[in-house]
């Protein structure tokens, strides 16, 4: 039951979610639903940019009540973004893996126990960004069409490459999308990089109340014209 | 003409490893250190400004510090027989539960060449842990490293560990999601944006 029944709300989400939300498009009143490039919390200002040219648009098209954002602190990448026309609505987390696994304790937790984790879920394998043969081989080719005629050069840079992900040494893979394939094809990312492979319990509740305005304290509501800024370290964000 | 040090900065620029040595090899028998330290330097520098910029990628990074570090294994051993040893020590690591070192490796490399003592304690590295180092080495700054903001405020528990020790070392703090204003905010001695203005922050923290 939502906590706002008279006001209209937007989504603009990341990619990461898509799966999910599709399969959930029935529960939520929502008036409109955009979707933002995953992958892009490595550039964080770049990120910004592009969720407050959405915002904006959002705003003028839908003129809806609030507009929820449905990601995290993502790298800062929230941090600043406002609007004139409309409220903010935004989960207090760090970055989706809270979002699947639940809550930002559960992924606190997790990352506390298992340092090593290098997290997976069905909108990440559809991205093709996480470490695997196919991320190795699409990186190979465009290392090798930037250095034509240097073979040694483009080992070194694809041992480079692989030096990033020395430190890890397990794929944690959680989902609540319906996608047997997803968990197949994580699997064998884990065999490539010689990973060992764990399937993490989910949680749907948090995700379904961000979609269905059930927006507890666990949800930041952005007063017109304020900017999201960090908040404390319980808190995450704050306006 | 291409001169010799320019050979070395290009070097690296291209992450040349070989090249670098080579050119390294050469330089010692002619150049005084500081120039030799200077291009190398120079060559991390134009590396990290166009990674800033999305210019080039991690990789490319990577390989021009291995550049480095090859030209550095020739260079300290000429620089200690020159007496021409580090006068200060930085301990620096990447702060618990983040396992990313790319930068930290980067000021690592570029606090090197500007001729300091760098005990590197690599990632995921416990409060008490910088603290046993810093003793241990007598180090004059501990820089910390974060690429998380899931994990930066964990530099504040390094902060207050060296104050509940009573230890005066300066701390450093950088990483992506880090800005002078939270520097400030956990009570660290200085914030850089970058590996260059990390070193120039080390020298300025120790003058």
């Amino acid at each position: 039951m939502s906590d706002f029944p008279e006001k209209s709300f937007c989504i603009i989400a990341c990619d990461v979610f898509k799966k999910e939300l599709e399969e959930r498009a029935s529960l939520s009143r929502a008036k409109s639903c955009e979707f933002f490039k995953i992958g892009l919390h490595i550039r964080p200002d770049e990120l910004r940019t592009e969720l407050q040219k959405a915002i904006d648009e959002c705003a003028r098209k839908h003129s809806p009540d609030y507009i929820l954002l449905l990601c995290g602190l993502c790298g800062n990448a929230t941090l600043g973004l406002k609007s004139d026309d409309c409220e903010l609505v935004i989960p207090r987390i760090h970055d989706c893996i809270s979002m699947f696994l639940g809550s930002s304790q559960k992924y606190f937790e997790l990352k506390r126990n298992h340092p090593r984790a290098y997290f997976a879920s069905s909108g990440w394998i559809d991205s093709d960004l996480l470490p695997s043969q196919k991320l190795f081989e699409s990186q190979r080719k465009a290392f090798e069409e930037k250095y034509p005629d240097d073979e040694e050069m483009v080992d070194e840079l694809m041992d480079a490459f692989a030096e990033q992900f020395k430190e890890y040494n397990t794929y944690f893979y959680t989902e609540f999308s319906d996608c047997p394939n997803c968990r197949l094809e994580c699997e064998k990312y884990a065999k490539f990089m010689n990973w060992q492979f764990r399937q993490i319990e989910s949680d749907p509740k948090f995700f379904e109340d961000a979609i269905t305005m059930n927006w507890d304290e666990r949800f930041l509501i952005v007063p017109k014209s304020r900017p999201i800024k960090r908040g404390s370290s319980e808190n995450i964000l704050e306006a | 003409m291409e001169s010799e040090l320019e050979k070395l900065t290009n070097a690296i620029i291209a992450g040349k490893r070989k090249d670098a040595a080579a050119a390294t090899k050469n330089l010692v028998e002619s150049e005084k250190a500081d120039k030799i330290l200077g291009a190398l330097i120079a060559g991390m520098d134009n590396i990290g400004r166009r990674f800033k910029a999305n210019e080039i990628f991690v990789p490319e990074v990577l390989v021009a510090a291995r550049a480095m570090k090859a030209s550095m294994e020739i260079l300290e051993p000429v620089l200690v027989a020159a007496g021409i040893a580090p006068e200060h020590c930085v301990v620096i690591g990447t702060v618990e539960g983040d396992l990313h070192d790319i930068g930290k490796n980067l000021v690592a490399m570029m606090l090197k060449g500007a001729n300091f003592k760098v005990v590197d304690l690599g990632v995921n590295v416990s409060a008490e842990a910088f603290a046993d180092a810093a003793m241990e080495n007598k180090a004059d700054i501990v820089c910390l490293s974060s690429l998380l903001t899931t994990t930066m405020d964990y530099m504040r528990v390094v902060i207050n560990e060296f104050k509940n020790r009573n230890m005066a070392t300066k701390i450093m703090v950088g990483g992506a999601p880090v800005t002078q204003e939270y520097a400030d905010e956990i009570g660290a001695s200085g914030y850089s944006a970058d590996a260059t203005s990390a070193v120039e922050l080390a020298k300025k923290l120790v003058a």
